[in-house]
């Protein structure tokens, strides 16, 4: 019997121009081609009866902007709403993309070799899937992370100016030295925990359906399914909240808080 | 992060990825989305305004239709009133007239018969003088002699001179 094929880093598939393509940034490709056809449909023709596809895209970009208004507030959500629409846009599609049929199951078998020097000499053959969930691949999570927080930076300075600096050093005194440094801590901790929070979720979802698949292929999967689209829905819901509420922190004077 | 499938090339090109999506979904999407929302949400404004200002156009039409009704009745009933009145003084005035052109009538048919009955006792009476003097004159040779027409005319010769003594 073969064993479940799980791993933590995403597989290299190929290369374009020196550059590694793996398996995870092929299905982030085909994540941005489904959102920027559905966009491209959308903006071709919008008319003030909307149809079904403008429908869904009104219902959509209206609900998001009325829950991210309501943590960021009228004044800002003009300015962040892109940035937090697309976080949880892109963060959905790739978290359901990755419980698509196909995904981690279709794929090559690569030979692996104990010494790279000594090719002839063959270790085991592993399982190559061609797509894996962009989501369940850290640098996907960790590049979204790190565009979220600078984001976040970027806005507070464009907001409060230099004393947005106040909280990470002040030396009025001791404790306040203090307190920024773990602001600083902090600032980075976010990242880590955006990031290490949406890879831990999506990918323990991913070994928990390739394992049930493994034991039981038919049926009981399903559950573990529809569980993992709520959890995609959630985590999607999550990064971009929590993103809002950052932002919103952000451009609010430290006195103030 | 190696053991975790991190590396530098990876997470720059994710994070290009991502951030293309940024431009071209603000671009494609979220801009257009918006601007038709909020172009719906004015012309549904202009609309729930031009129904208000219809209704209290509307309102004000009824009103002035509900007045003018008011104001026709009364002036319907005026004009009733006076058709009524110029109808009354006509009938008079043409009753009056009739019954003055009947009394001229009556008048001139009074005059006519007077002359015609005055006209027909001078016929009566110059047709009786007639008659009578022709029977006279067809009588009186034979009812008179000599001798009577004689006394007759001495008779009326003496009355003729008392009546001229008197």
């Amino acid at each position: 019997m073969t064993q479940p094929h799980i791993s933590l880093a995403a597989e290299k598939i190929g290369s374009i121009f020196g550059l590694s393509i793996t398996n995870s940034i092929l299905m982030t490709w085909m994540v941005m081609i489904v959102l920027t056809a559905f966009a491209f449909l959308i903006s071709r023709k919008i008319s003030l009866v909307p149809g079904h596809f403008q429908s869904i895209a009104e219902l959509t970009v209206e609900g998001l902007y009325g829950l991210f208004r309501s943590v960021i507030g009228e004044v800002y959500v003009a300015s962040f709403f892109p940035l937090l629409a697309t976080i949880f846009l892109f963060v959905l599609l790739a978290n359901w993309g990755g419980l698509l049929p196909g995904v981690g199951t279709v794929g090559k078998y690569v030979a692996e070799f104990a010494n790279e020097n000594v090719p002839h000499v063959q270790e085991n053959i592993t399982f190559v899937p061609f797509l894996r969930g962009a989501t369940a691949d850290l640098n996907t999570t960790l590049a979204i992370a790190l565009v979220a927080v600078s984001a976040i930076q970027y806005y507070g300075v464009k907001t409060l100016g230099l004393p947005y600096f106040k909280k990470f050093i002040n030396l009025s005194n001791p404790i306040m030295f203090g307190v920024g440094l773990l602001e600083i801590i902090s600032e980075f901790s976010r990242i880590i925990s955006f990031a290490f929070r949406l890879f831990g979720n999506i990918f323990a979802g991913e070994v928990l359906l390739t394992v049930i698949a493994f034991l039981m292929p038919l049926l009981a999967p399903l559950p573990f399914l529809g569980l993992e689209l709520f959890v995609g829905f959630i985590q999607a819901l999550v990064f971009s909240m929590l993103t809002a509420v950052f932002l919103s922190m952000a451009t609010v004077s430290h006195a103030d808080h | 992060m190696e053991k975790l499938g991190v590396e530098l090339p990876l997470l720059i090109t994710q994070i290009i990825n991502f951030v293309i999506m940024i431009f071209v979904l603000t671009k494609l999407l979220y801009k257009p989305i918006l601007k038709g929302l909020e172009k719906r949400r004015q012309k549904i404004e202009e609309g729930l305004k031009l129904t208000e200002t219809v209704k209290i156009e509307e309102e004000h039409l009824q009103k002035r239709r509900e007045e003018m009704v008011k104001e026709a009745r009364i002036e319907a009933r005026a004009i009733l009133e006076e058709a009524k009145k110029a109808a009354k003084d006509a009938s008079d005035e043409i009753i009056n007239q009739g019954k003055q052109e009947v009394q001229t009538l009556k008048l001139k048919m009074e005059n006519e018969l007077n002359v015609r009955h005055s006209e027909m006792v001078k016929k009566l009476t110059l047709t009786t003088v007639t008659t009578a003097t022709e029977m006279v004159k067809k009588l009186l040779p034979k009812l008179l002699n000599d001798k009577t027409q004689h006394d007759l005319v001495m008779t009326q010769l003496e009355l003729m001179e008392k009546q001229h003594e008197t």
